[in-house]
């Protein structure tokens, strides 16, 4: 573990936290007005703690672990907001709380040191490559969330909430899927000019593969079975997210998946 | 029945991809043997009925050609597909069969500073075909990042292993001003008094210029400097003789002569000029300064260095970029304090562990010491400037870079690694064919804007148009 109390970096990114997770208990306790002011107030220092990163290190960042959950947990907000506004999807709550879980590894197990930018990192491609995947991941994440809602509903036949959680959770990963796919071409074609290959056949670009696959396949099935099977629907959803998680952490993390990917960690 | 055929393809890659990411074995990586499975011949097979079914979407689903988006994702994904197919080995085996093109799918190029090449190598250094062009690489050079800290304080000492070799260890040493802090490995203590990471070191008043001559074995002997003053060695058997004192030495052309004259002003270049005369030697001139004889070579291991005077101390001084630190080692109850002072061109100072106190009772071994050493930065970047030659003019120059190859005569050249061979600086270039390429850039495009069209544009502007529940 890795606690940065001493550092402003550290106290911002846990003000974020806690102000997330008041927000989640007064949304809980059905308080959405203070729970919508605690929300934002998260997001306002999780940005500031971002800003604060950026200045720092003196490029966009998104290099390490550390600012990848850093980049997730500011974003998890205005995507709230969006999902609200024009997908009609809503969970706040939530959603608070994912940004409680997101800023948890950056403020207390990566370390925050700095590192100077390694060659293949010097490009262009390398902040849109991530920035897609963490937009993409942040999306799914609420995915998820809605598909887990629609599981817990069970399997009784024409319940409307479940069928508004089977919508919802389809909305949303129709906005994260584009994502996806970008990043996941952004990073073949980078791997084309950095390495001289789209693909490498490295486990980090497998599992990518597979968290795109599994919503390939979602789109499929969805199209075929969407009100005979909407409770397999959901379970790919979630698939698609843990396929995510296994991308994120384990590949990077695990030395068995040792890659071209390492530096990441 | 076709749709149930693509559930299974998608299911069938997923399951394939996730195998993929277990198959490292001890003598390959996951990745290598991934690569060997899905180039197999089922796997190659597996891809056609892919391409195959894509096909058949168009044919059976007209909604496919009807909506742009849908058309596109899965144009797009047909052509990555093809475009891969076509740029893999056995693409290019087919190619080679069917056309009687003999383009390298890939390969590797090592290529000496200096050197021209054409031919290719595989991984284990086997040639493997040639190129209808050379491949030149005029300049190599390694890029290093500015170190957080330039410059690191270590013992450096002789340790014994595990396997019973004496190796050289450099172990830092933590140092906070003011405090004590133990040397690692050795019985001391040691205290930083001062440091400044620009300083210039500071003379006393009456501080008078000497010669320092270091002899064989690191033998050294301190002379203060006098003009006309004779010098005997042993060995080498020398006579050196002091003849003029320079503050600031500078050489000037005339035309067809050189002239050494001492230029007035700050003492940028402080020398002495000194005759050399031994036994199985003619009288030499040289011009010494802090750095050693500015021109020619000195006899056997002699070392000669013109210090000015004396630094008894530094102060700051940010127009300098060499540090100064004044430490204080102490032993039991002695203690000695002496400046690290950094000369310019110079990557580390220090004193060996026969100056330091308390040093009769310890083992000497030479180089032993603690010492104020420069760090080099990580590498920023490693750089190859290369020509390419054909019939043997020049065709093409670059200098390339990660993420920045050369792309020639339907190869790509990258900068794949470097390194030293028998003081022959080398750059390692990876080249990979060219074919397919377009197919799977115009495929990226599709897939890319398709989405994009599919599950973006197309719902804003129906939620523009038509409000949030029809766009829903």
């Amino acid at each position: 573990m890795h606690f940065k109390f001493d550092t402003i970096q550290g106290i911002l990114i846990y003000a974020a936290m806690l102000s997330y997770l008041l927000a989640f208990i007064a949304f809980l306790a059905k308080s959405k007005k203070l729970g919508g002011v605690l929300y934002a107030t998260g997001f306002g220092l999780a940005v500031a703690a971002f800003i604060y990163r950026w200045f720092d290190v003196g490029y966009i960042p998104l290099q390490n672990l550390f600012e990848v959950f850093l980049c997730l947990g500011m974003l998890i907000y205005p995507l709230t907001l969006f999902c609200r506004r024009f997908l009609g999807v809503s969970g706040q709550a939530p959603d608070a709380l994912i940004g409680v879980i997101i800023l948890f590894p950056a403020g207390c197990v990566f370390e925050a040191q700095q590192l100077k930018l390694p060659p293949p990192l010097q490009t262009w491609l390398f902040a849109p490559h991530v920035a897609a995947y963490m937009f993409a991941y942040a999306v799914m994440a609420k995915a998820c969330v809605e598909a887990v809602k629609q599981l817990l509903r069970g399997d009784t036949p024409d319940d409307p909430l479940a069928k508004a959680y089977e919508q919802s959770t389809f909305r949303v990963i129709r906005l994260g899927f584009p994502l996806l796919t970008v990043g996941l071409i952004l990073g073949c074609w980078w791997g084309k000019i950095a390495w001289g290959d789209y693909w490498n056949w490295d486990p980090k670009e497998l599992w990518s593969l597979v968290s795109w696959l599994i919503y390939l396949e979602y789109f499929h099935f969805r199209y075929m079975f969407a009100r005979k099977w909407p409770r397999i629907n959901s379970a790919f959803a979630v698939g698609g997210f843990a396929a995510i998680i296994v991308t994120l952490l384990w590949v990077n993390l695990a030395r068995i998946f040792a890659g071209l990917h390492s530096y990441a960690s | 029945m076709a749709l149930w055929a693509v559930l299974i393809a998608i299911a069938l890659l997923i399951i394939l991809s996730i195998v993929g990411t277990c198959l490292a074995t001890e003598k390959q990586s996951a990745a290598e043997r991934a690569e060997e499975v899905f180039n197999s011949v089922p796997l190659v097979v597996y891809w056609i009925v892919l391409v195959g079914l894509l096909i058949a979407g168009f044919v059976l689903f007209k909604r496919l050609l009807r909506s742009p988006g849908l058309l596109a994702v899965h144009l797009g994904s047909g052509l990555i597909l093809i475009g891969a197919m076509f740029g893999s080995d056995r693409g290019h085996e087919l190619a080679k069969n069917l056309f009687g093109t003999k383009k390298i799918p890939s390969g590797y190029m090592r290529i000496y500073e200096g050197q021209t090449r054409n031919t290719v190598d595989n991984n284990l250094g086997q040639e493997i075909g040639t190129l209808p062009f050379s491949v030149k690489l005029k300049n190599f050079w390694t890029e290093y990042y500015e170190p957080d800290q330039p410059w690191v304080l270590l013992v450096r000492t002789l340790e014994l292993k595990e396997d019973g070799k004496l190796t050289w260890v450099n172990k830092p040493i933590e140092w906070v001003k003011g405090k004590d802090v133990p040397v690692p490995g050795l019985d001391v203590q040691l205290r930083v008094l001062e440091y400044f990471e620009s300083g210039r070191p500071t003379y006393a008043a009456d501080a008078k210029p000497t010669l320092e001559i270091t002899l064989g074995e690191g033998k050294k002997r301190i002379e203060p400097v006098e003009v006309g003053k004779e010098i005997v060695l042993e060995d080498p058997h020398l006579h050196l003789h002091m003849v003029r004192t320079f503050t600031n030495l500078q050489v000037r052309s005339t035309g067809e002569t050189l002239l050494v004259v001492n230029k007035s002003g700050p003492p940028n270049n402080p020398a002495l000029m000194i005759e050399m005369v031994g036994h199985d030697m003619p009288k030499k001139r040289f011009y010494v300064n802090e750095n050693g004889p500015m021109h020619g070579k000195l006899p056997g291991n002699l070392k000669l260095s013109y210090l000015f005077a004396q630094p008894t101390g530094a102060v700051a001084d940010l127009t300098s970029n060499l540090p100064a630190m004044e430490i204080r080692i102490t032993h039991q109850e002695k203690s000695r304090d002496m400046w690290f002072l950094v000369r310019k061109n110079w990557n580390y100072t220090g004193l060996s562990l026969s100056e330091l106190p308390g040093s009769a009772e310890r083992e000497r071994r030479e180089d032993e010491g603690i010492y104020l050493v420069k760090q080099q930065g990580q590498i920023r970047d490693w750089k190859s400037d290369l020509v390419v030659l054909e019939e043997g003019r020049i065709s093409e120059q670059k200098v390339i870079e990660l993420n920045a190859p050369l792309h020639y005569g339907g190869y790509h050249f990258y900068q794949s690694g470097y390194g030293k061979d028998g003081g022959k600086q080398y750059t390692e270039l990876s080249v990979t064919s060219d074919s397919g390429l377009l197919a799977v850039s115009i495929g990226f495009i599709l897939l890319a804007g398709g989405a994009f069209w599919l599950f973006w544009l197309k719902p804003a502007w129906t939620y523009l148009i038509k409000g949030r529940d029809d766009a829903l």
